[in-house]
């Protein structure tokens, strides 16, 4: 078997992939203490689901980790966040505002309970060499256990991450042309709803 | 240019080495396999390969501040009565200390492993290594798009971001306003890059991607006997090592 | 020998409104080449698209009727099992690489590679065309590194060397400068040569009334004119139609109104000698 996805959801996957690394690269030129860097993979979900969204996230940092492979474990961070906003998406989550704010909660919630236990076990509680590292520096020396203050300095930097990217993505969704749209699996769902 | 001898290894041999060796570190669970062993050893082929300059400059950034941060995290801050020196609230301990040594020890043998067959491997032979042994077509899309993807929208975001500028689009100040900056940039980038995505898959198609038919490679990559041998090797010294460690009696524990 | 055969075709695009064709038949002979004009919006591309399966296969839509290749139905071909029957050449020669090889020459196997063709065999064809179509200088060149006249001629290279008998070319040149224009126009005459049936989309008339056997003008979901070359670009009413008419035979039509009655009206230089020698 050559193709498991269509061809027009192949192709997406690599735009998403470079959209979260541009996102990554963006946030820092602007100086934004925040990653945006699963804006491609949440678009994915949105408009094909869970598989290819997990597939987009999980490149995403297996090609980080061709120049610094302490960032394929998080991987994982990726691909669950892109089966919780999939998931949500083939629901229909992104067609109101009140479920896209729900999911991004989702999203939220998948990112910690991943990346807090990669960090916590595998680096010891730095995370590969992020910036959450120096605030959960900040938490052990204020009498944290490890996994408290991996778990806390995870929360500052998560919260308005996931929040921001998925309202990226559901304004993203409604800007995109109806016959481009209708042509992604689940494409067709939101242009019923502009009608 | 002539090839160093790990550049000639065939691909997929080399990463299923590279493997090998981080799953050891992990199940034997001494630090000095990563710092005396590995460690040492990926630093000469690097040598021997031509690459020192470029790979040692890539393991020590990757590694010094990440390692230096996991030491002072995990030798001062690990629970224990058994301490060597003591200033307010930093304890450095025993098990500290060798919790830190035996994790990046580890550390240490994916990042060095991983970062040399990366030095030393063009992707596509990689790819087209992992095809041959049934990736599908569509994986190797995926992996070789996007990295050549990611140069050109990012290059494509630079001049967006400045045409925005010109514009009036603040792109400094306070957290808001830097905030507000980054959705008209990214924006017009996703959707027209989206909205070719109907063209390209017509080009694709037009050039027989879905064919049913079993692909062939312009690359012609073929592992050579000692490609073929070379990871059983690795993989009977691992295993023992293992036993030394692990089985009473003959060794290590 | 008709080649493609499109039998009572309407289409309506799903999120269309109105249809773009209604009961269109039209049949495409082997080794001809054939010119599409028409306005803008008048389906020139949308036909392209249904004569390769791109709709329905990418693009769905309301379609009733038939389209055969040899007798076979498009409509239930595979799409990539078309490639080397059916070749396309895309207007934008910008989305027209895969977008995954290192080098021009990668680049134009990239096909042959999906199709299975032997390595031998496949450097075999690549060489051929690159001699064929003399772009032995950017055999070694990145393909996304190449201006939008060498990523156009790549991208035939790339179509051809899977050597498909039909081909279609929707605009190849509308983006491209006239040194670009021109190269593209000496590849269409070579692959004239070969006696490929091509299927050309074209703005530049004089292009066409140069190189074309046969032309169709499409109008209001249907096909308004269709005959040789000389004999439709000599109409008059073409350019109500929202179409030009190549300069020589503007002069024919003008000359024929205005002064005195033309035993032809000609569409090409050779034409226009031939009817105004006994003038002058």
């Amino acid at each position: 078997m050559k193709k498991y996805f269509g061809t027009m959801t192949l192709i997406l996957i690599p735009i998403a992939i470079a959209v979260n690394f541009i996102g990554g690269q963006l946030a820092s030129i602007l100086k934004l203490p925040m990653y945006l860097d699963m804006i491609g993979t949440i678009l994915v979900a949105a408009v094909a689901g869970p598989v290819p969204a997990m597939v987009a996230g999980g490149v995403t940092n297996l090609i980080l980790g061709l120049s610094s492979p302490t960032w394929i474990p998080y991987a994982i961070v990726q691909i669950a966040c892109g089966a919780v906003a999939g998931y949500a998406a083939q629901k229909g989550a992104f067609k109101s505002f009140k479920w896209t704010a729900l999911t991004s909660i989702g999203i939220w919630a998948a990112a910690l309970l991943t990346a807090v236990p990669i960090t916590t076990i595998l680096f010891g509680g730095i995370a590969g060499g992020g910036g959450g590292s120096v605030i959960t520096a900040f938490f052990l020396t204020t009498g944290q256990g490890l996994w408290e203050s991996v778990a806390s300095s995870a929360l500052i930097t998560e919260t308005v991450d996931k929040f921001l990217s998925t309202f990226i993505v559901f304004f993203l969704v409604r800007s995109l042309p109806v016959s481009t749209l209708v042509k992604f699996p689940l494409g067709k769902m939101y242009v019923k709803d502009s009608e | 240019m002539k090839k160093g001898i790990v550049s000639k290894m065939y691909p997929l041999s080399k990463l299923i080495i590279a493997l090998l060796l981080g799953i050891t570190s992990i199940v034997v669970h001494q630090w000095q396999f990563g710092y005396f062993v590995v460690l040492p050893v990926m630093f000469m082929l690097a040598l021997v390969d031509g690459k020192f300059k470029s790979y040692s400059k890539k393991v020590l950034s990757a590694m010094i501040i990440f390692f230096l941060f996991i030491f002072l995290v995990q030798a001062f801050f690990t629970p224990s009565s058994n301490i060597i020196w003591e200033w307010k609230f930093l304890k450095l301990s025993v098990e500290g200390l060798d919790k830190a040594l035996n994790l990046t020890s580890t550390i240490s043998v994916f990042l060095t492993t991983l970062l040399l067959v990366f030095e030393t491997t063009n992707i596509t032979d990689l790819m087209v290594s992992l095809q041959k042994t049934g990736m599908p077509n569509s994986a190797a899309y995926v992996f070789l798009a996007s990295l050549q993807m990611i140069p050109e929208m990012s290059k494509r975001s630079k001049v967006i971001m400045q045409a925005q500028r010109a514009r009036g689009i603040e792109t400094e100040g306070n957290m808001w306003v830097r905030t507000k900056a980054f959705f008209p940039t990214l924006s017009p980038l996703i959707i027209s890059s989206i909205t070719d995505i109907g063209d390209k898959a017509a080009t694709l198609e037009a050039r027989a991607f879905s064919s049913s038919n079993p692909n062939s490679f312009y690359r012609d990559l073929s592992a050579r006997r000692i490609d073929k041998i070379l990871p059983w090797l690795i993989l009977l010294a691992c295993v023992l090592y293992m036993v030394w460690v692990f089985v009473p009696g003959i060794g290590g524990m | 020998m008709k080649a493609l055969e499109v039998k009572n075709l309407s289409f309506k695009y799903l999120i269309g409104k109105e249809k773009v064709f209604e009961n269109l038949s039209l049949s495409i002979n082997k080794g001809e080449l054939v010119a599409i004009i028409g306005r803008n919006g008048s389906g020139k591309t949308t036909l392209c698209n249904l004569l390769r399966g791109f709709i329905p296969h990418l693009t769905q839509g309301d379609l009733e009727g038939d389209i055969l290749l040899y007798d076979d139905s498009i409509l239930k071909m595979d799409l990539s099992d078309l490639s080397d029957k059916i070749g396309y050449i895309f207007q934008n020669p910008f989305i027209q690489i895969s977008g995954i090889k290192e080098t021009v020459y990668e680049e134009i196997g990239f096909g042959l590679e999906n199709l299975g063709v032997p390595r031998d065999e496949m450097i075999r064809r690549i060489e051929e065309i690159i001699k064929l179509l003399k772009i032995e200088d950017l055999k070694d060149k990145h393909p996304a590194e190449l201006s939008g006249g060498q990523r156009q001629r790549v991208a035939i290279a790339s179509i051809l060397a899977m050597d498909p008998e039909i081909l279609i070319i929707d605009e190849p040149t509308s983006q491209l400068d006239p040194k670009g224009t021109e190269e593209i126009f000496e590849i269409i005459k070579i692959l004239k040569e070969q006696n490929k049936t091509i299927i050309l989309v074209e703005h530049k008339i004089d292009l066409i009334a140069e190189y074309a056997d046969r032309v169709i003008l499409l109008n209001d979901k249907n096909i308004v004119f269709d005959g040789t070359t000389s004999e439709i670009l000599s109409k008059e009413d073409v350019m109500s139609y929202g179409t030009n008419l190549p300069q020589i035979a503007k002069l024919g039509i003008e000359y024929n109104n205005k002064v005195e009655k033309l035993s032809k009206i000609p569409s090409v230089l050779e034409e226009a000698v031939e009817v105004f020698k006994d003038k002058v």
